[in-house]
């Protein structure tokens, strides 16, 4: 008759230290014994035990393996793939370092220190007879990518999506592509025209075929989730068929309302400085092209500027393009993924108002010197170099409302170079020009230093250390006179100058909060969208979305651009037609769930909805698997299908029934987020260092996946203690985790007092990867406390 | 006046544009006297383009010339003869 197949138990001791720890035949003859065992391996060389074990499969006498001991990765290996050829599914096939589960205190006499191994292998025997075989599952992933903004990280990540065989859809919200890099009049290092490389990404993306570039539209609605997103564009009306126009202007040439504001035309965002612009002294008309000519003009029409009854350009556009009457138009899109690149606002100088910016002409933010600097801008700025005979001299003011608890509180990181990178070119073009940089520090990473020495080592720049707190408009010749104080010569100077260049930070592009809202983004530092900058820069606090360029933080060119491929790359696996996830999703039942809602609130991910019936349903493809939810359902109604509820508590049940291996001791759970705390937990024992004989250590894969259920069990059974350890609150992988696991274990303070139980039974830490030393210190003062606190009244 | 003097008096002189203010020559100057009395102080003048007063400085009647401050200046700034230079127009007034 075909027994039931069991439990293979392998013992694998090749460095000895079992052997040197307890009476390894005595131990094995007790594992040989125990129930659902269906026989204990203890191979003298891996390739000849392998082969036994593997029979032992092939044949249905096993249907899975508890590996004791410590095998090296290629071991691991190794083991693995003979055992996967069998058929064995990974999920059930567990690893115990014995060792390192603290299971053989170094102070522990041999005896107990057996009772001590042989429970806790009875407890992780106990969690893999529940386990279950799992497959990865594959999501429908539709090969199409939603990119907003059509700045230089944008076009990036577009262009790199492109290529790799996805369509894209661009949403850009003002009527020109380039952003802000339109906008410059040279690139450091080699200071040429920023409109160069972003044609030539514009044509390479062009070139795909792959790629639609929706201008003046926005993201209005977005539904679904990753891998099958519906989004919804709204565009704004041009007036002008982009399709048709070819740019001949014939239209502008009939306008009769001339503009006197060059700004609008720039961009037609408020003018960053319609002063500075102005001075440039194009004219314009309120039909035109606008953008970057270098980038191909898009014609529109300003409807507000237009004379009643007028359509003079309908009359004269040879290609019948003016759309006088065009209303706003909605287009639906799919999308696998959506990229956020929306980039950023300079931070409003205004509101610097000792500067006197925009009142004075001879005050300007460092984006108007890029215009000023520009072929159109340059005799503006001639004019204003110089006055009155008087040597030209002009200054910069470096972080002007950035790291100002007034203003912006961070750096923006590239405005010093870009000081540097005008100061230069503005010496190239005036060698006569005195220019003064007032600055707190000049922060130049990298290779910028170079660009710094260079810029430090020329005549006539001189460094002032300290900032102006003022400046005033001299009446005789209207040069700006200013005061301040260098640090380093303990003097003031008293300065005239023509021009002063406020060097302004960066804020979040003005629409970023919105869409965070509509995306139900969590709220990200400083109103920029949020990351987790050490391990994943590129992450939303949603999965599917990704963030690039300054819509995530501040930074230069060069980075925008590497940041729109790592978040073009991150985006990728949801956009390949199927999208295959880790098998560990949390599964809910119904039977149990009171509809409370608590997963709903508590996923960091939203990855819970709720059906039609009031049921919580998952979206897989949003989930991050971090069990959140398992811990936080009240009812213990969801688990993660590879360590459920029911498997950690039939394997508290089974230390509940064994307390007694630690003799007078406290016998201490502990459940350990496998990311930090647990590694270090596993460190300290294996290093030896001294631990409370009675703790007992049981991984989690994530603090906050801990249902507090499972913590009142162990309690209930006698365990005298629960240790719970996570991450510092601020670094969970799963963004809420430890904070969550904190506050859980505070709340059952209650729970432990209708059980006649001290709140002291449990104790939550914050615990690094590097802390084994922590562990020990924290774990053996809960062990004396625990100790004075005498033994749990359920221990048997 | 020796060679190289004559030279450093009637030549160029030395840039003082590329100092970072880092504060190393003054930390090796065995005559410095902070905050006044040091190189650092002078060499600053004569950055902000103060040259009247950095050639009227106190410091420089401390000065040694021993030169310490030439080698250490990470920005290749000759601390040492800017200051003679300077030394060179108090008395001698401007070159040529
Ligand atoms: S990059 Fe320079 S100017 Fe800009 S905020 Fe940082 S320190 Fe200030
Ligand atoms: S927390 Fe539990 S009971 Fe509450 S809605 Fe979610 S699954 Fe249902
Ligand atoms: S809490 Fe974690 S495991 Fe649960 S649904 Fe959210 S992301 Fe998935
Ligand atoms: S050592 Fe050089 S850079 Fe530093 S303070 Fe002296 S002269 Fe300036």
């Amino acid at each position: 008759m075909p027994t039931k197949p069991g439990i293979a138990l392998a013992l694998w001791d090749q460095g000895g230290a079992l052997a040197r720890a307890l009476d390894l035949d005595a131990f094995a003859a007790a594992l040989a014994k125990l129930s659902g065992v269906a026989g204990l391996w203890r191979p003298a060389d891996l390739e000849g035990g392998l082969e036994e074990l593997a029979q032992a499969f092939r044949e249905g006498r096993a249907d899975r393996l508890l590996m004791l001991g410590r095998a090296t990765p290629a071991q691991r290996d190794l083991i693995w793939r003979r055992l996967s050829a069998t058929g064995l599914n990974p999920h059930l096939v567990h690893w115990l370092d014995l060792q390192e589960e603290s299971a053989l205190p170094p102070g522990f006499p041999s005896e107990p220190r057996r009772k001590k191994a042989l429970l806790i292998t009875k407890m992780h025997l106990a969690d893999l007879r529940l386990a279950r075989p799992l497959m990865p599952v594959a999501v429908p992933a539709e090969p199409t990518a939603l990119v907003v903004g059509g700045g230089v990280a944008g076009l990036g990540a577009a262009l790199a999506l492109a290529k790799a065989g996805v369509e894209v859809h661009l949403a850009e919200r003002t009527s020109a592509l380039g952003g802000k890099v339109a906008l410059l009049s040279g690139f450091y290092p080699l200071g040429c025209d920023p409109a160069c490389g972003l044609s030539f990404t514009l044509e390479a993306l062009r070139a795909t075929g792959k790629a639609r570039l929706h201008t003046l539209s926005e993201l209005a609605e977005i539904s679904g989730g990753p891998g099958a997103f519906r989004a919804v564009l709204r565009r704004r009306p041009g007036h002008v068929d982009p399709e048709r126009c070819d740019g001949c202007g014939a239209c502008a040439e009939a306008c009769p309302v001339q503009l006197p504001d060059l700004a609008e035309w720039w961009q037609d965002e408020p003018p960053l400085n319609a002063q500075a612009f102005a001075l440039a002294g194009a004219p314009a008309k309120a039909i035109g092209p606008t953008g970057n000519p270098a980038l191909g003009t898009s014609y529109r029409v300003l409807r507000e500027r237009c004379p009643e009854g007028c359509d003079a350009c309908v009359a004269a556009c040879p290609a019948g393009a003016v759309r006088l009457d065009e209303d706003e138009s909605r287009l639906e899109v799919g999308a696998g993924a959506v990229i956020l690149a929306t980039g950023w606002d300079p931070y409003p100088l205004s509101r610097l108002t000792e500067y006197g910016y925009p009142r004075s002409r001879r005050v300007v933010g460092n984006l108007e010197m890029e215009g000023l600097l520009s072929e159109r801008g340059l005799p503006s700025l001639a004019g204003l170099l110089g006055a009155e005979g008087k040597p030209p001299a002009l200054g910069f003011v470096q972080c002007a409302g950035s790291r100002d608890l007034a203003h912006l509180p961070y750096c923006s990181g590239v405005c010093c170079s870009a000081t540097l990178k005008q100061a230069r070119r503005l010496k190239q073009l005036w060698p006569e020009l005195t220019v003064y940089i007032f600055y707190q520090d000049m922060r130049t990473p990298g290779f910028e230093e170079d660009l710094y020495r260079d810029v430090a080592a020329m005549e006539g720049v001189v460094f002032v250390r300290g900032l102006p707190a003022g400046v005033r408009e001299q009446d005789q010749d209207g040069r700006l006179a200013l005061r301040c104080e260098d640090a380093y010569a303990g003097r003031e100077l008293k300065l005239s100058l023509d021009l002063l260049v406020l060097a302004g930070g960066m804020t979040p592009s003005p629409g970023a909060a919105e869409l965070g809202g509509l995306l139900g983004l969590p709220a990200g530092p400083h109103g920029f969208f949020p990351a987790h900058l050490q391990c994943h820069p590129e992450e939303s606090g949603r999965s599917g979305v990704f963030a690039a360029g300054c819509a995530r933080e501040p930074m230069n060119v060069a980075r925008s651009l590497e940041s729109a491929a790592r978040a073009a790359l991150a985006a990728l696996p949801f956009m390949q037609g199927e999208a295959w996830l880790a098998p560990h999703l949390p599964q809910l039942d119904q039977g149990k769930c009171d509809q409370c809602k608590r997963c709903v609130e508590e996923c960091p991910f939203g990855s819970w909805s709720l059906d039609e019936r009031g049921f919580p349903r998952l979206d897989l493809a949003r989930c991050r698997q971090c069990g959140i939810c398992m811990g936080s359902c009240p009812l213990t109604a969801i688990s993660l299908p590879n360590r459920t509820v029911n498997q950690t508590a039939k394997a508290v049940e089974v230390l509940g029934e064994g307390t007694a291996f630690a003799g007078k001791e406290p016998v201490i759970l502990a459940f350990l987020c496998r990311h930090d705390a647990l590694i270090a937990a596993r460190a300290a024992a294996a290093a030896g260092l001294a631990l409370p004989p009675g703790v007992v250590l049981w991984p989690l894969n994530c603090a906050g996946s801990l249902n507090n259920a499972l913590v009142a069990d162990a309690l209930s059974l006698g365990v005298d203690g629960v240790f719970i350890g996570g991450c510092a609150e601020d670094q969970c992988h799963f963004r809420e985790g430890s904070r969550l696991a904190g506050r859980r274990s505070r709340d059952l303070g209650d729970k432990l007092a209708q059980m006649r139980l001290e709140p002291e039974r449990v104790r939550f830490a914050h615990l690094g990867i590097g802390d084994a030393g922590r562990f020990a210190e924290l774990v053996g003062e809960y062990a004396a406390a625990l100790r004075a606190l005498g033994p749990n009244p359920f221990r048997m | 006046m020796s060679a190289p003097d004559r030279a450093l008096h009637f030549g160029p002189p030395p840039p003082a544009q590329a100092c970072r203010q880092c504060g190393r020559c003054a930390s090796v100057c065995p005559r410095s006297r902070p905050p006044e009395l040091s190189p650092r102080r002078v060499v600053r003048l004569v950055q902000l383009g103060l040259r009247d007063e950095a050639a009227r400085h106190p410091f420089l009647h401390s000065c040694r010339f021993c030169g310490k401050c030439l080698v250490k200046c990470p920005h290749g700034v000759e601390v040492a003869r800017l200051v003679k230079r300077l030394v060179f127009e108090q008395f001698l007034g401007p070159p040529g």
